[in-house]
């Protein structure tokens, strides 16, 4: 009786939706249209006109949608959930004080990722949370959906908050928002979301809720990558993820063929869980095999500064059905074939940016750095080729917008268009640096970002023309020491992190005291890499004479408020084929200290800021993005009649992460200081920090010294 | 069929001019001009190649339709009627006119029509880009409107090549968003922001908005403020004004504005051609440059209105329900005001929401008593309704701060009253604010102090108090106590307390786990001293309200003084300061100093056995209506005491103190960098 009702209540509760829906611009949704014709600058359905100038969007539907079964009136548990929910309680105070500073105990966080046979897929999700925190009652009290009818379908089956008296406080199905949130002033095509509330969510309730996410239309119904997470910032008591597939997939592709696929297979890849927990326990259900991860007791986790991405140490896993990567890397590669179409506009650009006389590699600098500086920055997306595989080459060139593999597309279609044999560059997916590591020992879409894969002679080589100021064959700092996807060759490759000497600043100072303390010092700085690349884009922006001599009055002041810019010189930071050089000189009025016939003074404009190393252990890893090199030679001439009194003695450190190297010594009379420090790593591993910190802080130590000179 | 004419057009033009798109199921989309829809099938041209395509709707996923816009026909500036528009292309300015702007405002015009019965208002601008990096500035731009209240439009946005080539914005580079997603309460307050495509240096941009007000949830008085300098030149700026007779004007701060009156229409002009590249030590242009308030119907009670309905529209059976959750042990009124107070902050979050921010009136009190988070002016609304139900007198008011001054003689402007405060009737604790949750009861935002408030519970204006440095609870103290050994190490103990307007980052240590408060202080011992490492930590007061919060960090710092033979140097440790902000020679603009501030520090060190403070620098006195900097320096054989104290006392100076300012730090640089020296006797 309680199954017939069940089925009953089912079949009332779906609907049939027909085709058509109208997003009109004052934010009004119309759905179940059918739109018949378009006249005279109307939109005609079989209900009503609307002006084509009042739609924003029109959305093509051929689906039935699921109903939703609704508790809106407020209740009392009744007495048999009264004593789980009393279970719940226990567990959520327990927790709230075995850990402080929290702002909700995650009692229950269970999700269902099913595959069905037709490739259509749902994930039904429940959350029990018990609140600790005012903090916490924001957050806990909204549940919202990505908005995209023709693809997603979203349902709440529960959302209430439930007191340790037994009231329930069930939510309102009708009390939503529909709303576009804000993104970056670059970024374009975000999508709505639907934010449903859940009423009287207070310290020491109980917030649950489940719902159901159903992508009913998904774009590559081969693709299907189930995912989970096990623990969080607050404590997780019971964290379960099951996978359900089908024993037979069949559908039509995208491209309207017939697909059959007998016995989908996992691949999986966990983190940070230990065998038992790593290894599913997997059924055998009627209609599909199921595989469960389960983890209990998670304490929250704690994140330590400039720490490498803490995803990376959380227990999770990560799945795919595909066989291997090819299928993705076709799917992708494929894509982005297309859009390097090389068109007359793109041959057109090239005759302005390059002479037929360069070389090969000087037509590629050209390019790489034609495009950092003319293509603007600006991402908009609307759909997964866009967002995977960006727009095509020619219209990227012809608005001078776009996005990281809108540059990498244009990037590899205009060397492309050169039809040189030995030199080819292609658009490569990576995940820049301060991100979780890419997965790509199992075949998953991962990466935030797109650069280029140069292949010039028999060499591989990286760049990213998403910036704006770095010289051929600099790229940005993030992209170093982490892999790159290369869809359309289908090869993955790791991007070394370069020699320190790569991403350097070097500076070349010479100064005079005079016997009043005066000092009259002149600097010069050559930088490559990174550090180049940032001072580049500073110079570029503040490109007017004052705002320039500003900065290098700050510089000058930095040393002592008592200096004054005697003259500055940079070379052409338009030149980006040429190493960027800084020149100025200064006067610093009565720097040292004078006690009595000794001069006493630290010397200006050199020091070094380690931040990494504040904490006294680590249990995460330190992590930059790239190597370094910063270096000085600074010659002093002391001023007639004074000697040497005190120089610090030598310092040298050396291990596999950084060395230092620091020398003071005497010639001809003047004071000669040359040091170097080359950190070689990017990733500074927890058992080597204790090493790595002592140093840093051997080196600080050293430039806090003073020198003493006496008349 | 406009839509055609364009297709055939953009043909001949090829791509790059306003278009469709066109989503498909399997993932891929395609800029278009949709030319037909029936039952089954969309036809539509593809700007890609102009070929035309037909697709079956059940291939398709959405179309989403490009807008016509004013000038979207127009490839050309002939074609184009706008005088700005045409002015500015023929204005032949360049970099070499402005080196140091990478853009300029060449018109910027805004029409205030008060003739109907809401007033609508047109803004148009129209910049030059100089140079690559002001392509993003000149074309990038977020208008901001209230839903429910205005009708907002984007009436043209284009780009005009030197020799005269047009585009226009496509509607995939224009974003309609919610401000605040996360808050549908607040939904109504939206940004849009747009991107001109295909910009280069030496093009004109131009782009006009219109907002039409209609009646909405709100009942705000007309008031239009407009500020004529700031960092971008802006040569030809008008603001024309006409309607009704009930309008009127208040210049503030000093500006050569030229009024003109005609066919009843009121025009002010002012150009502001001036680069400041000095942006060190400035507060808000807002604050001192050039402004007119235009208003019209400028009652503020009917702004306070507003606020006062939604305490008395309420239903009291809920109501009294909602105070009932309150327990109060007396009816002491000090002892009432400070339950509340505790009730509503620790019982219901803090929403970041101030009037102007998202709307302006609080939430009615049927939604409040529902909700399980309130804004600062939400808390004081209900702290407001509670204590008079209670019978103890209160009144709400809106407090102008430092960023939104406002003087005497000011008209009232709701925007620049913006922080909410509960005035009292008592003389221990006069204001509570209910900001922060982490804020003390009875502290006010140190911003506010001395400011004007306009009363909306009274319908009156008033000043705050200023800020009283000397009091305990508004001084930060820092106090280093240690000794030096033999090897150079410094073993100490640092003890710190920070004024109780400033120190909610301190009692947010409540709300951090346990380790996290370790890598916080082990953080700011480093900060204080290079290469310590933390060894003790208490912390107490933090979980009150009542008291200050108090720090005390025990630590060893290894290589802190330098024993270089008979000598031993080190560095007057916590007292930091660097001589960036005064690195200029000369001063445009007043100088910002900030909100006021008080700090005391207090360093005791003691050298190894057998040695003997030799040196210390020459200590700083430097007193000013502004600033004061003071240090006194004393010495006891192996020890050695410095207390420096720095008090700001006015937030904002002129401009001819700046050269004051700058011999103050360098001295006080001088100081800090300074080396003492010991000596073995």
């Amino acid at each position: 009786m309680k199954k017939m009702l069940f089925i009953f209540l089912t079949v009332l509760l779906f609907c049939n939706i027909t085709a058509d829906r109208l997003e009109l611009r004052s934010g009004e949704r119309v759905n179940g249209v059918s739109i018949t014709d378009i006249k005279e600058g109307k939109l005609i359905t079989d209900k009503e006109e609307y002006s084509v100038e009042d739609v924003a969007v029109i959305g093509f539907s051929e689906t039935k949608q699921k109903g939703t079964k609704a508790h809106t009136a407020n209740e009392k548990l009744s007495k048999r959930n009264m004593k789980k929910y009393l279970d719940y309680f226990a567990i959520g105070e327990k927790l709230a004080k075995k850990y402080s500073g929290i702002e909700f105990v995650h009692i229950i966080d269970i999700g269902v990722n099913q595959l069905n046979n037709d490739g259509t897929r749902s994930f039904v999700y429940k959350f029990l949370g018990y609140v600790v925190n005012p903090k916490a009652k924001e957050d806990l009290s909204k549940i919202g959906f990505y908005l995209d009818e023709e693809r997603i379908k979203t349902s709440i089956q529960v959302a209430r908050v439930i007191t340790k008296d037994g009231n329930v406080y069930n939510y309102d199905p009708n009390d939503y928002k529909i709303v576009k949130p804000q993104t970056e002033s670059w970024s374009y095509g975000g999508g709505q979301n639907k934010i449903y509330t859940i009423p009287n969510v207070e310290v020491g309730t109980l917030v649950e809720y489940v719902y159901t996410y159903e992508s009913i239309n998904p774009v590559n119904r081969k693709i299907f990558e189930p995912g989970f997470s096990f623990q969080g910032d607050v404590p997780v008591y019971l964290s379960r993820f099951t996978v359900r597939l089908p024993y037979y997939l069949q559908f039509k592709d995208g491209e309207g063929k017939n697909v059959y696929i007998e016995n989908p297979k996992l691949k999986y890849k966990t983190w940070a869980m230990d065998k038992k927990s790593a290894t599913p326990r997997v059924r055998n259900r009627k209609s599909y095999k199921e595989y469960t991860w389960e983890m209990k007791n998670m304490p929250p986790y704690i994140e330590e500064p400039m720490q490498k991405n803490i995803e990376d140490f959380l227990p999770r896993m990560e799945g795919s059905i595909l066989k291997n990567r090819k299928e993705l890397n076709d799917w992708i590669g494929r894509m982005e074939e297309e859009r390097m179409e090389v068109t007359p506009e793109i041959l057109e650009a090239l005759e302005k940016i390059i002479d037929k006389k360069d070389s090969a590699e000087v037509k590629l600098g050209k390019i790489y750095h034609w495009i950092q500086k003319n293509i603007i920055y600006l991402s908009v997306k609307g759909s997964i080729s866009s967002g995977l595989t960006g727009h095509p080459a020619v219209e990227t060139l012809e608005n001078k917008k776009g996005d990281c593999i809108d540059k990498a597309i244009l990037f590899a279609t205009m060397i492309k268009a050169l039809e040189i044999p030995e030199l080819k560059v292609y658009p490569v997916t990576v995940k820049a640096s301060h991100d979780n590591d890419m997965t790509v020992d199992i075949p998953v879409i991962d990466g935030n970002h797109a650069i280029s894969e140069v292949h010039f002679n028999d060499e591989i080589f990286y760049l990213d023309s998403t910036a704006s100021s770095y010289r051929y064959p600099y790229f940005r700092g993030d992209d170093k020491g982490i892999t790159a996807v290369n869809e359309i060759l289908g090869t993955i490759k790791m991007i070394p992190v370069p020699d320190p000497k790569d991403e350097m600043n070097y500076y070349d100072v010479k100064m005079k005291f005079d016997k009043k303390g005066n000092i009259t010092g002149n600097s010069v700085g050559t930088y490559t890499g990174d550090y180049e690349a940032r001072l580049r884009a500073l110079y570029l922006y503040r490109s007017g004479e004052k705002e320039r001599e500003a900065i290098f009055k700050s510089m000058v002041n930095s040393m002592s408020p008592k200096g004054d810019l005697t003259g500055f010189e940079l070379t052409d930071v338009d030149d980006f084929f040429e190493p960027f050089v800084l020149k100025y000189s200064y006067v610093l009025t009565d720097f040292p200290t004078i006690a009595g016939n000794y001069m006493i003074f630290k010397i200006p404009g050199w020091d070094y800021y380690f931040p990494s190393i504040s904490l006294q252990d680590r249990k995460y890893p330190i992590e930059y993005s790239t190597s370094r090199y910063t270096g000085h030679k600074i010659e002093i001439e002391i001023p007639k009649g004074y000697s040497i009194k005190y120089l610090p003695e030598p310092l040298e450190i050396s291990n596999e992460d950084f060395h230092y190297k620091a020398e003071f010594k005497e010639e001809n009379g003047k004071i000669i200081f040359i040091d170097s420090y080359k950190r070689f790593k990017r990733i500074i591993e927890p058992e080597n920090y204790k090493r790595y910190r002592e140093g840093h802080f051997k080196i600080l130590e050293y430039t806090a010294k003073s020198v003493i000179i006496k008349k | 069929m406009k839509k055609l004419y364009i297709v055939l057009i953009a043909l001949i033009l090829g791509v790059g001019s306003f278009a469709d798109t066109i989503y498909l199921k399997n993932g891929k989309e395609f800029k278009c001009d949709l030319i037909s829809i029936d039952k089954d099938t969309v036809k539509v041209v593809l700007k890609l190649d102009g070929t035309e395509q037909v697709y079956k709707k059940s291939e398709l996923n959405k179309i989403k339709l490009d807008r016509t816009r004013r000038f979207d026909d127009v490839k050309n500036i002939n074609e184009i009627d706008d005088k700005d528009i045409i002015f500015a292309f023929n204005a032949m300015l360049n970099r070499e006119n402005f080196p140091n702007s990478n853009f300029i405002k060449i018109i910027q015009r805004k029409e205030i029509d008060l003739s109907g019965e809401f007033p609508v208002i047109v803004e148009k601008y129209v910049y030059k880009v100089l140079n690559k990096d002001g392509i993003r500035g000149a074309s990038s731009h977020t208008e901001a409107y209230f839903k429910d209240s205005q009708d907002f439009s984007l009436d043209f946005a284009l780009s005009v090549s030197p020799t005269g080539k047009v585009e226009t914005i496509y509607e995939n580079l224009i974003e309609d968003e919610t401000r605040y997603a996360r808050m549908p309460d607040y939904i109504n307050s939206h940004n849009v922001k747009f991107s001109i495509p295909n910009v280069e240096p030496g093009y004109i941009v131009a782009y006009q908005v219109t907002r039409k007000y209609r009646k909405g949830s709100e009942e705000l008085p007309f008031v239009k403020d407009v500020v004529f300098e700031g960092t971008v030149p802006s040569l030809n700026q008008f603001v024309t004004i006409w309607g009704n007779d009930s309008w009127n004007y208040r210049i503030i701060n000093k500006g050569k504005f030229k009024k003109t009156v005609k066919d009843g229409k009121t025009t002010f002009f002012y150009t502001f051609p001036k680069e400041y590249t000095d942006t060190r030590l400035v507060s808000p242009y807002g604050r001192f440059a050039p402004r007119i308030l235009f208003y019209a119907g400028n009652d503020p009670k009917v702004f306070s209105d507003q606020f006062n309905k939604v305490i008395n529209d309420r239903n009291e059976a809920d109501f009294e329900a909602f105070v009932k959750k309150i327990d109060f042990e007396n009816n002491d009124p000090e002892y009432m005001m400070k339950r509340v107070f505790r009730f509503l902050q620790n019982s219901y979050t803090h929403i970041p929401v101030g009037p102007g921010q998202y709307k302006y009136a609080p939430r009615p009190m049927e939604t409040l008593l529902k909700k399980g988070e309130f804004s600062a002016y939400e808390k004081t609304i209900l702290a407001q309704a509670i204590l008079s139900y209670l019978k103890v007198p209160t009144s709400v008011i809106l407090a102008s701060h430092v960023y939104a001054k406002v003087d005497e003689k000011e008209k009232f402007n709701f925007r620049r009253y913006t922080t909410p405060i509960l005035k009292t009737a008592s003389s221990k604790t006069p204001y509570i604010y209910f900001g922060n949750i982490l804020q003390p009861f009875g502290i006010i935002p140190e911003l506010s102090y001395g400011h004007r408030y306009f009363d909306i519970t009274n319908n009156s204006f008033g000043t705050l108090p200023p800020l009283e440095q000397a009091e305990y609870e508004f001084s930060n103290t820092i106090e280093l106590t240690g000794n030096i050994g033999e090897n150079g190490e410094l073993a100490g103990t640092l003890k710190f307390s920070s004024s109780m307007l400033q120190d909610q980052d301190l009692r947010a240590i409540r709300y951090r786990k346990e380790e996290e408060i370790a890598i916080i202080f082990q953080n700011i011992i480093n900060s204080h001293i290079s290469g310590a490492s933390l060894k003790g930590l208490d912390i107490q007061n933090y979980e009150g309200d009542d008291e200050k919060v108090t720090v005390k960090i025990d630590f060893t710092a290894p290589g802190f003084a330098n024993i270089a033979g008979e000598n031993i140097l080190f560095n007057i440790p916590l007292i930091s300061f660097n001589g960036y902000d005064v690195g200029n020679d000369k001063r445009d603009l007043p100088v910002y100093l900030g909100a006021k501030d008080y700090t005391k520090y207090m360093i005791n060190i003691t050298l190894p056995e057998g040695y003997v403070v030799t040196y210390t620098p020459k200590d700083i006195k430097f007193c000013n209506k502004n600033l004061s900097i003071i240090s006194n320096t004393e010495v006891n054989g192996s020890e050695i005491s410095i207390v420096l104290q720095e008090e700001t006392k006015k937030s904002m100076a002129k401009k001819k103190f700046y050269f004051k300012y700058k011999k103050a730090m360098t001295k006080l640089v001088k100081f800090s960098k300074s080396v003492i020296i010991g000596e073995e006797k």
